[in-house]
């Protein structure tokens, strides 16, 4: 059995992973395909002789200015497929506000008559886009960095173990407000750019690890013996070493941006559609509490999915700790 | 041992440094003249747009300034002006203002060099002087406004009193006057006019007691004559008046230093680090105690006033947080993949993964905590952080428990409790417990969400206000202690972590003694 194998195998008998990857693709499938469940326009409808495909993002001109009802009656006599909610995350229900669950609207609306399905499923996609693209550039920054810092070593490596540690713990709120500061309207972009200038020390650290530990095994010795460029033995030997802990780290990061997203944007920092914006509704006196529920449970089926995911992964890939559990009793 | 952590901590600098630049640079990006505190105020006191664009330093460069303006650019500058203008422009108005106000410490760059001008350059320039000459007290009978005797006027002027234009004269008169504050040394440095200001700012100290405000206010009175600038101490003002006073003019003479001086050799080459954005910053941080916010307080008192707020929660929370932390997770790891972990781990999670914020708004709504209470946010801000150790301790302990030595020890005989302690505790507590350290700034996010919900008045609402105002000086102010803190507690979780560990403590001492 390959190592490989082995870990699938163990991977797929935790209960955590089957249970995490479930409510993780439960929240990842609406943020992707948000359109097929909450928008103002159908997804496809036959008008006029031709089939129209996504009206509201393909001609957004054409509803400029109008309203849902509008909308609704302009497609009344069309063969059209509506998503699961006829309204999208800032239009006010035709219920009014605080309407109780019903077939329109699952979840109910919140105080401005906006459906609350609608808001958490857009929300999940800002929260999940963010951390993805977050993520993303805070890997390709900590391998680049991580791995020169291994390979170079020296003053270079002193001065980048050095800075790693203290980007690590610098506030990230800190960097975002510096950033908002700058950005009066907050970007997507920004926010992305703010939460990867601290994350990246991670992945660096793990990479470099990895590169530094295994820079005198005897197969890099071999690989370099056989005429392998030191650009080649990193990719190709040393570098998928990295590739667990750094997986482990990604996973654990989800559930970390995420929750920073919405704790920054609880704090007017962030992001207009977000969870954090549905949980500080909650701050007003007398304000009803059930965006701030269904907000505080998408965030507890996200981040403990992810955290959940993120744990049994790390455990699963460590020989040490897996086979442990026949020798404690 | 103390070798090592001294050289962790002079990380400090170049770290400092390092956050300081970056932040600088990102936070020189705001663009200058939005809604902005400080614009109206000083708008309001000064009335000018230039004036308050050299407030703010944003006539200069950000890191390096090659060109740096200093006394003698100003004056050519204002010569120029007055030989090109033609009469009744506003450029014409502009060239005898500045030098006007350049007063005292110009008379050296003009008069000494007057005959290489031409006769009507020589006039013009001359009369431009006259308020200055008034300011001076010279006695006169309306020369230096007529232009027949102008010129031989401020001829004879500098033949009488040149000598007395000299950096060390001004320094010891200035010192005899802040000593004795006779009405002689009144008047001569009076004539020195601006001459004077580089020593009298020199001379010019915070008072701490009520004893120095008289001494204060005379150096104050004599550079208000000088700048005509009315901010003066009054007479039966309190130590803190004379202090604030005192402090605006420090921040006044920041800005306007170079133009009063003469910059050769050394000050010169200092000059292109100093004479920029952030060598201005630089200054103001170390000599002026981080210098003031947007609204015009004392930036440090603000700093530590609300971080009291901030730094309680925070300690209180971290620690209860590994107060539960440490004994739950071993009991998670001794009971691996059974009921009571799971259980464990998932009680553990759900706050965390609640967020602060839903955490707080709900302990709120529930009654449980009511908003203002400090002490509640540290229970709550325990509670969110309990998660990230717990499930360290369990992945620390459970490799541990499984290692030979325990093995060894449980075929020896001992009890479990034995092993536990003695065995596995020991070696699996350290490297959780001296993370703690750590969590201080990470922990930050969770703290200023927490004071936002329970409307604790500490960093979290002072930073919320900051960025509001787009205040650069309280963000440079909270990055750069950030990176401070981060350092600190760096260098306390790897001392302690190797104080605590006999091993590591062995290694170190090895390789410093090798360094050796």
């Amino acid at each position: 059995m390959t190592h490989w194998a082995w870990i699938r195998r163990r991977l797929a008998r935790s209960l955590r992973i089957r249970f995490g990857a479930l409510v993780l693709t439960l929240v990842v499938l609406p943020a992707l395909f948000a359109e097929f469940v909450a928008a103002d326009a159908p997804v496809f409808a036959y008008r006029a002789g031709a089939v129209v495909v996504f009206p509201a993002i393909v001609q957004p001109a054409d509803q400029q200015g109008m309203s849902p009802a509008d909308i609704s009656a302009r497609y009344e006599h069309d063969v059209a497929w509506w998503p699961l909610v006829r309204s999208g995350p800032d239009t006010e229900s035709a219920m009014g506000p605080l309407a109780p669950m019903c077939r329109a609207h699952p979840l109910g609306t919140d105080e401005l008559g906006r459906d609350l399905l609608a808001r958490l499923v857009y929300g999940a996609r800002t929260a999940l886009g963010l951390a993805l693209f977050a993520l993303l550039v805070s890997l390709v920054l900590g391998v680049l960095l991580g791995a020169i810092a291994g390979q170079v070593g020296g003053i270079w490596d002193e001065m980048l173990t050095r800075q790693v540690e203290i980007v690590e713990t610098f506030p990230c709120i800190v960097v975002v407000a510096v950033v908002r500061a700058v950005y009066p309207e907050a970007t997507y972009w920004s926010l992305v750019l703010a939460i990867a200038a601290v994350r990246w020390a991670e992945v660096a650290r793990l990479v470099r690890a990895e590169v530094v530990r295994l820079s005198h095994a005897d197969f890099v010795a071999a690989a370099r013996a056989l005429g392998c460029s030191r650009i080649r033995i990193l990719r190709r030997h040393i570098l998928p070493h990295a590739f667990r802990p750094v997986v482990v780290s990604m996973m654990f990061g989800v559930a970390s941006v995420v929750l920073l997203e919405a704790s920054v944007s609880f704090l007017g920092l962030g992001l207009e559609g977000s969870w954090g914006v549905m949980i500080a509704e909650g701050l007003a006196p007398g304000a009803p509490l059930g965006p701030t529920l269904w907000a505080g449970l998408a965030l507890v089926l996200t981040v403990g999915a992810a955290y959940l995911m993120a744990d049994a992964v790390n455990e699963s890939v460590d020989a040490r700790v897996a086979t442990t559990r026949r020798v404690r009793r | 041992m103390l070798r090592h952590a001294l050289r962790r901590l002079l990380w400090v600098f170049p770290s400092v440094v390092g956050v300081s630049l970056i932040s600088f640079f990102v936070l020189s990006q705001i663009p200058a003249f939005g809604h902005d505190a400080l614009g109206d105020q000083v708008g309001h006191l000064e009335g000018d747009l230039e004036a308050h664009r050299r407030s703010r330093f944003l006539d200069l460069p950000l890191f390096f300034n090659l060109r740096a303006r200093d006394l003698q650019a100003r004056v050519v500058a204002a010569r120029d002006v007055i030989a090109l203008g033609k009469p009744g422009s506003e450029a014409m108005e502009r060239g005898p203002d500045e030098l006007a106000r350049l007063g005292g410490a110009a008379l050296p760059e003009i008069l000494p060099t007057l005959d290489d001008l031409s006769p009507a350059l020589q006039v013009r320039l001359t009369l431009a002087l006259a308020p200055v000459a008034e300011r001076m007290g010279l006695k006169h009978d309306g020369e230096p406004s007529d232009p027949a005797q102008v010129v031989h006027f401020w001829q004879r002027f500098w033949e009488a009193w040149g000598v007395e234009f000299r950096d060390s004269t001004a320094r010891s008169s200035v010192r005899r006057y802040a000593r004795y504050g006779t009405d002689a040394r009144a008047k001569e440095l009076r004539t020195l006019d601006t001459f004077a200001l580089p020593a009298l700012m020199e001379a010019l100290q915070v008072p701490g007691h009520a004893g120095e405000v008289a001494a204060a206010r005379r150096i104050v009175d004599l550079i208000v004559h000088v700048t005509e600038r009315r901010d003066a101490i009054r007479v039966g003002a309190t130590v803190a008046e004379a202090r604030a006073c005192v402090e605006r003019w420090q921040r006044w003479w920041l800005v306007y230093e170079a133009d009063y001086l003469r910059l050769a050799g050394a000050a010169r080459v200092a000059a292109f680090a100093l004479e920029t954005r952030y060598g201005k910053w630089v200054f103001e941080t170390v000599v002026l105690r981080l210098g003031r916010d947007a609204k015009g307080r004392p930036l440090l008192d603000e700093l530590i006033a609300s971080s009291q707020v901030t730094v309680t929660i925070l300690l209180l929370g971290i620690a209860l947080a590994y107060l539960f932390a440490v004994p739950l997770g071993t009991v998670s790891a001794l009971f691996r993949s059974r009921g009571v972990d799971r259980t464990i781990c998932a009680l553990v999670l759900l706050p965390y993964a609640l967020s602060p914020a839903a955490v707080g708004l709900l302990a709120l709504h529930v009654g449980a905590i009511s908003s203002g209470s400090g002490w509640g946010a540290a229970v709550l801000l325990g509670l969110v952080l309990v998660a990230d150790p717990t499930h360290q301790q369990r992945a620390e302990l459970v490799p541990v428990l499984a290692e030979d030595y325990v093995r060894a020890a449980i075929a020896r005989g001992a009890g479990p409790l034995r092993v536990l302690f003695v065995h596995g505790l020991r070696n699996a507590m350290l490297p959780v417990v001296t993370r703690a350290a750590l969590e201080l700034p990470v922990a930050l996010t969770a703290c200023f969400v927490l004071e936002h919900v329970f409307a604790l008045s500490g960093l979290g609402q002072a930073t919320l206000e900051a960025v509001r105002l787009h205040d650069t000086s309280w963000l440079m102010a909270l990055s750069v202690t950030a990176a401070a803190v981060a350092v600190v507690s760096l260098v306390i979780s790897d001392v302690s972590y190797s104080l605590l560990d006999p091993r590591l403590r062995h290694a170190l001492m090895q390789r410093s003694r090798r360094r050796a």
